[in-house]
């Protein structure tokens, strides 16, 4: 398989979970502050170098990297599940359903994702969990959209038909012939969205809507040393570098992805 | 019913179930209005009396529905209640903030519109070759920059660093250069990334070969065969990217000290004034279902196809 940016994706994500799990065994403790060792430069005790407190910035990368993939992993769960969930059954379902859920889906196709997490801030204020909440809250839309197209238009195909009149039940057709090609569509789809979704996560948190100290974000540790950034450039590096490398990681294993089940296709939709 | 009144209407719909969920937050939220209010007017320990007459004058004894159709009849007059910060009426605040951000939005676009071109166009002749590889690299690499870095980076050393630009910005167009450029650089990445992927498709398919066969220059192959395909993709990809400007507006604003709505917006957010962020809030999906809107229509004008469909 000559699939490069599905390999290489796949593998940077591999390394930044590892790095996110084993951190705390190598790592000092991410929220240890020591006035003795502030702003220290990248060295052998701090690897990447200290903050204005003298915590470990490799350490509340490493931290940092948990809070992200959590938080990211969150919302692509749920909009995996969801949107297979409500794009399935709403293909499958009477007209009553159907329309119900189209129109769910448009509102919730309409309002922008960032625009609902900064509404949602105002009401019940800031936090990564009711960002999560708030990103959930649009983004199985799209994956709906897609299960329910491709199981919509499944109906009517031949090996489907074929195994209908073979005296196969529905359940049992759609969840041998259209289940598995639904979930890859609707896993490919949730998958190109985490790129802005990181990107949008971090945003918010560099805002302080995220995240709360001492909790390490990747955002968060920028607006917090922002005004260190000229002495201590690794500040800056070190919290963008690992924001890059996600979103990097992400696109080319959804990119990957899409042309490994879909070759040569473009049209899809990235939210 | 013809499509252009069709899609009005579809967009009408979804700004009113937005505008119920907007409103809604209201419930979600804590605070009783009433004292919030008379507490921002100066009144530090309102008396229950006080406070009763208030929640009566504001219609907030009346049952949700009534309340809801009052404030949506408010709303779309373009009165969004009172803020509980300042106590000042929510669309005097917005009126004096709108312009900077007009402003900051505007230049934003434009160098977007620019960086786009320059990182769509090198190299599209010749796929794989050095040009193509290396726009490639900038505009997958520039898509996956936070623009939060990049205005830290610009405000730490271009502005304090270097002593270029201002470190508290007034609002005006020559002070928007700065602030536009890490609002531009992402938005102008993702649109490149599209326009490049529409011209190639365009300039590989057979009427371009065809128009290149018989001899037509570069220039004219590019304005007839390439850009209008690559113009429908295009403008949907653009309008897409309005959802995103007023979180990107806010970290810009707040970074540069912009006084706009996106800085005002943390700012509510951060005291808890719900009337303010309501009312941005509705701005911003009304700015995203009209840019929607424009292109969709637009797309419709450019290419036939899509007139039928829905």
């Amino acid at each position: 398989m000559r699939n490069r940016s599905l390999h290489v994706g796949a593998w940077l994500l591999v390394a930044l979970a590892v790095i996110a799990v084993a951190a705390p065994l190598l790592l000092p403790d991410p929220d240890r502050v020591d006035y003795t060792a502030k702003l220290a430069p990248p060295g052998a005790t701090h690897l990447l170098g200290t903050d204005r407190l003298g915590r470990d910035l490799a350490a509340r990368l490493a931290a940092g990297a948990r809070t992200t993939l959590g938080s990211v992993g969150a919302v692509w769960l749920v909009s995996v599940a969801i949107g297979l969930l409500a794009g399935t059954l709403s293909a499958l379902a009477g007209r009553l359903a159907h329309e119900t859920v189209a129109r769910v889906v448009d509102v919730a196709l309409a309002l922008p994702q960032t625009v609902v997490a900064l509404a949602v801030a105002g009401a019940i204020g800031p936090g990564m969990w009711q960002l999560v909440f708030a990103m959930s809250a649009t983004a199985w839309a799209p994956t709906a959209r897609l299960a329910h197209t491709y199981v919509h238009a499944a109906r009517e195909r031949p090996d489907v038909l074929a195994a209908r009149m073979a005296g196969i039940g529905t359940v049992r057709a759609m969840a041998a012939h259209v289940l598995p090609g639904a979930s890859a569509r609707v896993v490919v789809v949730a998958t190109l969205g985490v790129g802005q979704l990181i990107l949008s996560l971090a945003a918010l948190s560099f805002l302080g809507l995220g995240a709360q100290p001492p909790t390490a974000e990747w955002g968060r540790m920028l607006a917090d040393s922002r005004h260190d950034v000229i002495a201590a450039p690794w500040l800056i590096i070190a919290p963008t570098t690992a924001v890059f490398l996600a979103v990097t990681a992400v696109s080319l294993l959804a990119d990957g992805a899409r042309e490994h089940i879909d070759p040569g296709s473009r049209s899809w939709p990235r939210f | 019913m013809p499509a252009p009144l069709r899609r009005l209407a579809s967009a009408l719909a979804v700004l009113a179930t937005a505008g119920a969920l907007v409103w809604g937050l209201m419930l979600l939220s804590p605070v009783d209005p009433a004292r919030q209010i008379l507490l921002a007017q100066g009144d530090p320990a309102p008396a229950p009396a006080e406070v009763d007459a208030t929640r009566h004058e504001l219609g907030l004894d009346r049952s949700y529905p009534e309340q809801y159709a009052r404030w949506l009849t408010a709303a779309v007059r373009g009165d969004f209640g009172t803020s509980w910060r300042t106590g000042d009426p929510v669309a005097a605040e917005l009126a004096g903030r709108l312009p900077a951000t007009i402003r900051l939005t505007l230049v934003a676009l434009l160098f977007a519109t620019a960086v786009a071109l320059a990182l769509a166009l090198p190299g599209l002749e010749r796929p794989g070759g050095p040009a193509d590889v290396f726009a490639r690299g900038l505009v997958f690499g520039g898509s996956a920059l936070p623009v939060f870095a990049v205005g830290v980076v610009l405000l730490e050393f271009v502005v304090v660093g270097a002593g270029i630009g201002r470190v508290v910005a007034d609002g005006t167009w020559s002070g928007a250069l700065l602030p536009a450029l890490p609002l531009a650089l992402g938005i102008g990445a993702e649109w490149a990334r599209v326009l490049r992927g529409g011209l190639r498709d365009a300039l590989g398919a057979p009427h371009s070969e065809t128009a290149r066969a018989r001899g037509a220059g570069r220039l004219r192959i590019l304005a007839l065969h390439g850009l209008p395909h690559a113009a429908a993709p295009f403008l949907t990809v653009a309008a897409m990217s309005a959802g995103g400007l007023l979180a990107g507006a806010a970290v810009v604003e707040t970074l540069f000290t912009w006084p706009g709505i996106g800085r005002l917006l943390i700012t509510s957010i951060d005291a808890g004034d719900l009337p303010v962020v309501q009312a941005i809030v509705l701005l911003g999906v009304v700015a995203f279902l009209a840019a929607n809107l424009l292109a969709e229509t637009l797309t419709a004008a450019i290419d036939p196809r899509r007139r039928e469909k829905r």
